[in-house]
């Protein structure tokens, strides 16, 4: 018996703990396919894309597709998630902020950076190059828009704070898990079986 | 590694995609990190014309909706200060050592002729006072003391001089954050019109003879205005601190050593002390070569001083100058941003019909040294590589001209059509109407990058518009 329900426990763990959480692309702007032209991105050129979390979730990592510009490798920039109203109040809705590292043309970004949000709705992922960064003009280079998660929204600042900007589709993905609500199935199953469990213990005790 | 290991296998699942980019990345990276053990050892930014245009300014630098005037005060100084200001802001970003600023800083095109000493004045801080020599000589304002002042100062006097404080005013930070500015004359600084504002076809300058040309009352108005920033070459009072790096080998800094009249030199009747001059740096990648010229010397307008050049040239390599960088500001090759159009633009630099020849010396000098040529004056960026059109030349180099006289003036590729319903033009190059500068940078290896950013006549985000992997 004591066998069966361990099965059964395996089983069962098995066949949920794939849905609790799931790692998606919440933001997938595409990736270049030209590196001719593209935005700088420098002490005063700042851009950001919005995209949606539909509920609170986790994001692992940011990546942008940057290629050196001026810059060298080993240069560094920032990557930083904003709440909805960036556009009007940049400094209190900075959630979370890291420096990344410029290594090589293509996609560069930050990983483990285990930022739990609190609440569904709109986000931004912003690029800059802040006071402790040693960027002087990475390249950001244009995509063709679409990507598997396209961006909400663009923003640029130029110093005066941000302002959307419409074509503005530079590479950039943000990956998070969100959890996955149990069917109320799977909690009955699994009521059941802590009942079955009580029952055989109460039996072997007896 | 991109996951951290202490999180469920599920969070640690990632797309495709990642694992794609980090592969793509990873195998990107050594190579990548391979230059990074090529540091930078110098970097300058140039840009050159920033002055703003009072009877025909761009229309996207109209208030409001391009049918309006200009800013008051772009009108009164005549500058386009959105956008050089936003130029530098950026330029200060990128960290250069210098920047060159290849001419037109002021529209100018009057005559500003000084009032000349009448009395037995004292010298004051302007040298010596001589009866019948300017006032105000050596371009100290103090030098007043002591003259006469009862002497009336031409209106261009006024006029020109305070757009050149506006400039100068402009600039005043690019050297608290490390970048010291090197000027270049231009036609604007060096000539007069007598026809373009304030005077017109109906009331002409009284004071300049019908046409454009120079004359040494402006070439004295560059030196009062700029000589500061060139004598510092070498007195050292703020080169060194401001850049890291001494100024060595200064050449032109006196009439002794500046160009004069000569077959290739062209005409020149004034003194080009202060506006064609040269200087060194010596950095870990070797010996780099600076040397400045003025495109429109009074008595050889539109001639660059392509003898005294080479005579400069000569000399830094004999000291073992490694790289060199020339700064005019006409160009040597117009650019035909009207191809697309379907129109061939007449030549507008140094390549007009009546100094072809002397065109052809100055750009022999250029590829006999591998040179980089930056200028200005066609109002947009163009970066082209030119061969010695020099007739039955042995040399098949062909050094980079880069037209960088994107700082702010009306871009010369016009809208078409009458504003606010007015269009953009057909383009030669998508960049024909962007502000834009370079940054060149020479690295420890001897390679010397060039990046040009810029942003659009809308004022959009700053792009990256050329990256040239070898210079020189």
């Amino acid at each position: 018996m004591k066998t069966n329900i361990a099965l059964a426990a395996a089983s069962l763990t098995a066949l949920i703990a794939p849905n609790l959480a799931s790692a998606a692309l919440v933001l997938d702007t595409g990736t270049p396919t030209s590196m001719t032209m593209g935005s700088a991105l420098d002490g005063n050129d700042f851009y950001a894309a919005e995209f949606h979390l539909s509920s609170g979730s986790t994001i692992n990592g940011i990546q942008a597709f940057i290629t050196a510009g001026a810059d060298q490798p080993g240069d560094t920039f920032t990557m930083a998630i904003y709440g909805s109203d960036l556009l009007t109040n940049r400094s209190a809705q900075q959630l979370f902020s890291a420096q990344a590292t410029y290594t090589a043309d293509g996609w560069t970004g930050l990983s483990g950076v285990n930022f739990t949000s609190t609440a569904a709705g709109n986000y931004w992922v912003a690029l800059e190059v802040g006071g402790a960064d040693s960027a002087i003009g990475l390249t950001l280079p244009q995509t063709a828009g679409g990507g598997t998660a396209p961006a909400l929204a663009f923003a640029f600042n130029s110093g005066g704070g941000y302002a959307t900007a419409g074509a503005l589709p530079f590479g950039v993905q943000v990956d998070a898990t969100t959890p996955v609500p149990l069917p109320a199935a799977v909690w009955l199953l699994g009521t059941g079986l802590v009942g079955l469990g009580s029952r055989a213990r109460r039996r072997r005790h007896n | 590694m991109l996951f951290s290991d202490s999180r469920s296998h599920a969070a640690r699942r990632p797309t495709n995609a990642f694992v794609l980019s980090v592969v793509t990345a990873a195998s990107l990276g050594a190579a990548q990190l391979a230059q990074a053990a090529d540091p930078v050892v110098f970097s300058f930014a140039t840009v050159g014309d920033s002055r703003q245009e009072p009877l025909a300014p761009d229309p996207t630098t109209l208030l409001p909706n391009n049918t309006g005037t200009l800013l008051p005060q772009d009108k009164q100084w005549l500058q386009n200060t959105k956008a050089f200001s936003r130029i530098l802001r950026t330029v200060a970003t990128e960290k250069p050592q210098v920047l060159f600023f290849n001419g037109d800083m002021v529209y100018g095109y009057g005559r500003p002729v000084l009032p000349v000493v009448t009395g037995s004045g004292s010298a004051g801080n302007g040298g010596a006072a001589v009866t019948g020599t300017p006032v105000w000589t050596g371009g100290n304002p103090l030098g007043w003391a002591g003259q006469n002042t009862t002497a009336t100062i031409a209106p261009d006097f006024a006029f020109i001089y305070t757009q050149y404080a506006y400039w100068r005013g402009m600039v005043g930070n690019t050297f608290e954050t490390g970048t010291y500015v090197i000027p270049v004359p231009g036609n604007h600084e060096t000539q007069c019109n007598s026809t373009k504002p304030p005077y017109s076809a109906g009331t002409p300058n009284p004071n300049c003879a019908s046409g454009t040309h120079a004359y040494a009352d402006n070439e004295n108005a560059f030196r009062a205005n700029m000589g500061d920033l060139i004598t510092d070459l070498v007195t050292n009072a703020r080169f060194q601190t401001v850049t890291g790096s001494a100024p060595l080998n200064a050449n032109g800094l006196t009439d002794a050593t500046a160009p004069t009249a000569s077959a290739n030199n062209g005409p020149i009747t004034g003194s080009q002390a202060q506006l064609s001059y040269s200087f060194d740096i010596q950095t870990s990648a070797g010996l780099l070569h600076f040397a400045v010229i003025n495109t429109d010397p009074s008595g050889a307008d539109g001639i660059a001083p392509a003898d005294w050049l080479a005579a400069d040239l000569a000399a830094a390599a004999a000291r073992g100058a490694a790289k060199y960088f020339v700064f005019g500001h006409k160009p040597a090759f117009t650019y035909n941003y009207t191809a697309a159009s379907g129109t061939t633009l007449a030549p507008a630099g140094l390549d007009q019909t009546a100094t072809i020849p002397y065109r052809n010396a100055f750009w022999h000098v250029i590829a006999q040294y591998g040179a980089t040529y930056f200028c200005g004056h066609e109002h947009t960026i163009n970066i082209s590589q030119n061969a010695d059109p020099t007739p039955g030349t042995t040399l098949t180099n062909t050094p980079y001209q880069v037209i960088v006289g994107s700082g702010g003036s009306p871009f010369d590729d016009k809208l078409v059509g009458t504003c606010p319903s007015c269009t953009e033009p057909a383009l030669t190059a998508p960049t024909d109407r962007y502000y834009a500068w370079a940054l060149v940078q020479v690295h420890a290896s001897g390679v010397v990058t060039l990046t040009a950013n810029g942003f659009s006549d809308s004022f959009g985000p700053t792009q990256t518009l050329y990256t040239i992997p070898a210079l020189q």
